[in-house]
């Protein structure tokens, strides 16, 4: 079989979850295809499983019944078993997953796999009665989807041939021919605007978002409806400079998109324990709903239209 | 009153006049009177309540020696004569079962069984499963005796000693191995249908009327003539009696009125009196006197024989000329009549039902008192109008248990009023309404011979047991535990909870080779058992018809007078609409089969031995069995190779259950008790589907297992509808959660709707969401005094959330949420 610049076997994209009746990612009741893998390290990132391509063992202590079969097919050493919290050691770790299969608990789990083209197609296609009676469809989400452009330009194409609504949610980043290749078979964009200031967004994201800002005006250009989401992260995004910077971009924009505010959860904060990571939010208060209520008149004073997506 | 004349435009037969659906949106159901009486309600402590067995008994006495529907007749006239009548402050509809706010009796001249055994308990239990009620020491005294009077004598006594000693199989082992519940031995039948819509059109005077040109036609040519003769003039006294009934409110109504201070109230009176005096003997002339007469009329059904779970039919539909008239005439506004039906709703859930050791053991705690909108009319166009739309706000505000909507579905129908009970679903948070499909129920309802006309007025009763309302009547016989069966085969026949041998030796699984031979040894044990079941379910039906008569419900019912037969002795016009069995397992059954066929006969992962040992020991050291069976696939994740054994076991089931009954239709398989899942799990040993020991087994008959739908609700409806349930099945019930938080976008409740519509596009048959925050349930646990209102909906029925034993708490805590 042959390899793609990854490495990975060509027409294979990893996957960690594929989640159907999805109802906040695009319109309708929608099949959500989370995609591994991330140019981008937002420290309130609430799945931190998908940030690198390849595939990691989380462990769920809760589930856990230190029964010890993991120990035991460890070929390095890396699982230990403390009463009060077990551990995966990173650096020792191999990734070879054998400690997955041994657990019968359900508490140690793989997150990422390679999927073919036709086994996501096949999960997706499951619930088209569904997106027929609620105009829903595909999401490609991540991660981020366009680091595997070509794949999701299949799906994609697959999708509509089948009359199946297709959504791209993106944090942008990627090369111009990247977005070519997908454009052309998106139906509508979730296009994921965080940090207005190029030198805070890098420092926030490992990123500049010049690249991102130059790609939304590429979308803003072609055939293709354009929703603009905004993480509100206490402190750091929701700051009224930068929402009204965001707002203000918006408003430039031909599309005049639809903006859709995400208050931040901190349901994510688990699954860093879960992969021996410290969750660097620890403690973050989510907005109250009056705050939220004033970040979205933000937006509606210039004249977009704006959603609250809890 | 010249308010009106801006909005008289009403919603008829699914068109929406501009402005209608707006006002009613803006009614105020829950005004200041309706508040003040929902909470009084909260407020009432449930009494049981020894009045109506006293006058029973003395009746019983006094008739000794006369034919037995002549004597059931003066029975009944003798309630209706002597019960206290009561009025409460404020009240526009009045009536109370017993001369408590909230009280009840039981049954006791039908089974004093559920009275004694009530009455031998440290608590007294009425609806709610863990709460109490009052028993003043006079009334228990007084119960007391007249449980000694009715032993041996009660119509249950009778039929519970004929069939059991008629019946060679160990009946009562099976009883007590919960394989059936013989409850119906202990209850006279419930949920007995009223036809509201005729007495809505002809009055008590147009009953009375056809009773007497039925003895005027009467030859006395063949030999049962003198047997109708006899049903008619106990027809006569019951209709006589429910008259004076009605004028007693009349009468009570004017003496306080003629006591009272306040102005305002004084003409409230004055109109209930009228009302009253009115509908004792005419048709209502208004929609105020048609809600009172539908209200006395359930009271008498009830007090005839207290079961609780009579329906109340289409209630959108029947009163409808009656409120047309008035919002044309301007005698009422949309706001008196949400008022109206507000305080209706509030009687409704003051009403109580005396529990049985059965109904205790299931965790009921509902009366059932259906009420169901929308679906067709009679010539199959939208029935939709202004009443279901307001109903429909009316539950929404008031958020009780009583009465559960059930929302038929069709394909015609607009999407406001769907988004409505969706709205109001969400709102109302304990899965009221749910949803129940057309399509299904007509082509069911036609094939077993209701001409469709009939059909398209179908109603629910019970729990979603399907009637038609003009003549038919709910009877649930008993329930069938098919998860016996299958640990009978797992066991060669021995019933592993008590040792005895309750069904046929098919071998020890341990020897078989082939999936297929324990298929059969399952099979072999539901035959056995369903030939026991059905010879014991049509004996009592004979017995009963010859010791026991419901002659006032009988004339509820069409063609009871028109035959001279009661409902029990084949009078109605469609007596093969009942409801022979309450089905219950054939989720646990599957993911059972599916492990085993999965990890023992083709994997070869574990041995039938290991399978066995460990559920012996209840997985007790046997937790890598245990882990292996619960990740074996299971039904509710559109899987198919767990699906098609759903599949299988449903229809191979129930096609040896679909028995000829007595007018040789196929037996009618309901899904029975709502929450007979706790009834059928607490005498099963382990099963291999994981479940472990004495738990609950899965709910409703499409729910998956709990828990194990772990591809979110999309996969559940599709994996529901490829089963093939219409075949032999009467209703089907599918159970869901969601968070309310995804429907507060009108989005988000077109995205529910779609489920709706997909799942019943494919055929599905009813749908019930409940719309609960976990943390909310939490508190309320944590908390039950600041939670007493909150609804909550388990299986098809629903309850306070607070009265529930904290394990039905934790089950539906622990549920999966879907898109959580």
């Amino acid at each position: 079989m042959g390899r793609d610049e990854t490495g990975r076997p060509s027409g294979m994209a990893p996957v960690f979850n594929i989640q159907r009746f999805s109802v906040q990612d695009g319109p309708g009741v929608r099949t959500t295809v989370f995609f591994k893998g991330c140019p981008l390290r937002c420290e309130w990132c609430s799945n931190p499983e998908s940030q690198a391509a390849f595939p990691e063992v989380g462990h769920n202590d809760t589930l856990c019944t230190r029964c010890g079969r993991c120990l035991e097919v460890c070929e390095v050493g890396a699982r230990s078993l403390a009463p009060a919290r077990t551990r995966i050691d990173r650096d020792a770790c191999t990734r070879c997953s054998k400690c997955a299969g041994e657990c019968l608990a359900g508490a140690l789990r793989v997150y990422g796999a390679d999927f073919s083209l036709e086994e996501v197609y096949r999960e997706v296609a499951r619930d088209k009665p569904f997106y027929r009676s609620s105009g829903g469809g595909v999401t490609a989400s991540g991660g981020e989807p366009l680091l595997y452009a070509d794949f999701v330009a299949a799906l994609f194409a697959l999708c509509r041939d089948e009359g199946i609504h297709t959504c791209l949610e993106t944090c942008g980043d990627a090369p111009e021919s990247v977005w070519k290749t997908v454009l052309p078979h998106t139906d509508l964009v979730l296009f994921d605007l965080k940090v207005m200031d190029p030198d805070e967004h890098e420092r926030l994201t490992g990123r500049s978002n010049t690249r991102i800002l130059a790609r939304l005006a590429l979308v803003d250009d072609a055939a293709t409806s354009l929703i603009i989401r905004v993480p509100l992260i206490p402190g750091i995004t929701d700051t009224a400079t930068n929402l009204t910077a965001i707002a203000s971009l918006a408003s430039s924009l031909k599309k005049r998109p639809e903006i859709h505010l995400l208050p931040y959860h901190p349901l994510g904060e688990s699954k860093y324990h879960m992969l021996d990571r410290c969750y660097p939010l620890s403690g973050l208060k989510p907005q109250s709903e009056r705050e939220i209520a004033a970040m979205k008149a933000t937006f509606e004073s210039f004249d977009l239209e704006c959603a609250v997506i809890a | 009153m010249s308010l009106l004349t801006h909005s008289v435009d009403l919603i008829t037969e699914g068109k929406v006049p501009e402005g209608a659906i707006q006002e009613i949106n803006e009614v105020i159901a829950l005004t200041d009177r309706v508040a003040m009486r929902r909470q009084a309600r909260f407020d009432a402590t449930a009494h049981m309540c020894a009045e109506r067995s006293r006058l029973v008994t003395g009746s019983w006495k006094e008739t000794e020696g006369q034919p037995l529907d002549l004597r059931r007749a003066k029975l009944f006239q003798k309630i209706m004569e002597e019960v206290t009548v009561s009025i409460w402050d404020d009240e526009l509809i009045v009536g109370s079962q017993s001369k408590y706010l909230r009280g009840a009796g039981p049954s006791i001249d039908y089974s004093p069984n559920i009275a004694a055994a009530t009455l031998g308990a440290e608590k007294v239990t009425l609806n709610s499963e863990v709460g109490e009620a009052m028993l003043d020491e006079s009334e228990r005294l007084s119960l007391l005796e007249d449980v000694e009077f009715w032993k041996g004598r009660a119509p249950g006594h009778v039929v519970a000693e004929q069939v059991t000693r008629a019946i060679p199989a160990p009946l009562l082992d099976m009883n007590d191995a919960h394989i059936f519940s013989l409850g119906s031995f202990d209850v006279p039948m419930p949920g007995r249908t009223v036809n509201h819509a005729r007495l809505m059109v002809e009055g008590i005077d147009g009953i009375r009327a056809r009773i007497g040109e039925s003895i005027a036609a009467l030859d006395f040519s063949d030999w049962d003539t003198y047997r109708r003769l006899e049903f008619l003039q106990a027809a006569r006294i019951c209709c006589d009696a429910f008259a004076t009934y009605i004028r007693r409110h009349a009468e009570l109504a004017r003496e306080m009125a003629q006591r009272e201070q306040d102005v305002t109230r004084r003409d409230e009176l004055e109109r209930i009196a009228r009302n009253c005096e009115w509908i004792s003997s005419k048709p209502p002339s208004t929609f105020h006197q048609a809600l009172q007469l539908v209200w006395l009329t359930h009271l008498a059904n009830d007090l005839e024989a207290p079961t609780g779970g009579a329906p109340l039919g289409r209630l959108d539909q029947y009163t409808f000329p009656l409120y047309q008239a008035d919002i044309h005439e301007g005698r009422i506004t949309r706001q008196d009549a949400a008022e109206l039906l507000g305080c209706l709703w509030v009687k409704l859930s003051e009403t109580e039902n005396v529990l049985s050791v059965h109904d205790k053991q299931i965790g009921s705690a509902s009366n059932l008192q259906d009420v169901t909108i929308g679906g067709v009319t009679k010539n199959g166009r939208d029935a939709t109008n202004d009443l279901t739309f307001l109903i429909l706000e009316v539950t929404r505000q008031l958020k009780l248990t009583q009465p559960p909507v059930y929302f038929r579905y069709h394909p015609c129908m607009s999407e406001e009023v769907l988004l409505k009970a969706i709205e109001t679903n969400r709102d109302h948070g304990g899965g009221i309404p749910c949803f129940m499909n057309d399509g299904p129920t007509l082509l069911k309802l036609t094939e077993r011979g209701l001409p469709l006309a009939d059909a398209r007025d179908w109603i629910c009763a019970g729990c979603i047991a399907i009637q038609e309302p003009s003549g038919s009547t709910a009877d649930p016989g008993f329930m069938f535990n098919k998860i016996k069966a299958f640990e009978l085969a797992l066991n060669d026949g021995v019933e592993p909870r008590s040792g005895l041998r309750l069904g046929v030796a098919t071998g020890d699984p341990r020897d078989f080779t082939s999936f297929e031979e324990l298929y059969d040894a399952f099979i072999t044990q539901v035959e056995y058992l369903v030939g026991v079941y059905v010879d014991a379910w049509r004996l009592t039906q004979q017995v009963r018809r010859e010791v026991y008569s419901l002659p006032f419900g009988s004339i509820m019912v069409d063609d009871c007078i028109k035959k001279g037969r009661g409902i029990l002795q084949g009078g109605m016009k469609y007596p093969w609409m009942k409801g022979d069995y309450a089905d219950v397992g054939h989720q646990n059954v599957a993911d059972g089969l599916t492990a085993l066929r999965h990890l023992v006969f083709e994997q070869h992962v574990l041995s039938m031995d290991e399978v066995l040992t460990a559920l012996k020991d209840d997985f007790e050291g046997h937790e890598e069995v245990h882990q292996l069976l619960c990740a074996a696939p299971k039904y509710g994740n559109d899987d198919d190779y767990a699906d098609e054994m759903f599949n299988r076991v449903t229809n191979d089931t129930m096609r040896i259950m679909a028995q000829p009954d007595l007018y040789g239709k196929p037996m009618y398989i309901i899904r029975g008790g709502a929450s007979q899942h706790y009834w059928a799990g607490n005498t099963l040993a382990a099963l291999p589907d994981g479940r472990k020991a004495w738990e609950p087994t899965a709910d409703g008959n499409l729910s998956p297992a709990q828990g194990v739908d772990t591809h979110g609700p999309t996969a559940v409806l599709l994996s529901a509808t490829k089963t093939n349930h219409i075949e032999y099945a009467m209703t089907t019930v599918l159970n869901m959660k969601v968070m309310p938080s995804l429907l507060q976008s009108r989005s988000g409740m077109r995205n529910l709707l779609a489920l709706i519509k997909t799942y019943f596009e494919r055929g599905g048959w009813h749908i019930q969401f409940n719309m609960i925050d976990p943390e909310v349930l939490l508190a309320a646990k944590a908390d039950p005094q600041k939670y007493r209102q909150l609804v909550v909906r388990v299986a098809g029925y629903s309850a306070y959330f607070v009265e529930l034993s904290p394990k039905i708490q934790d089950e539906i805590i622990g549920r999966t949420l879907h898109a959580c």
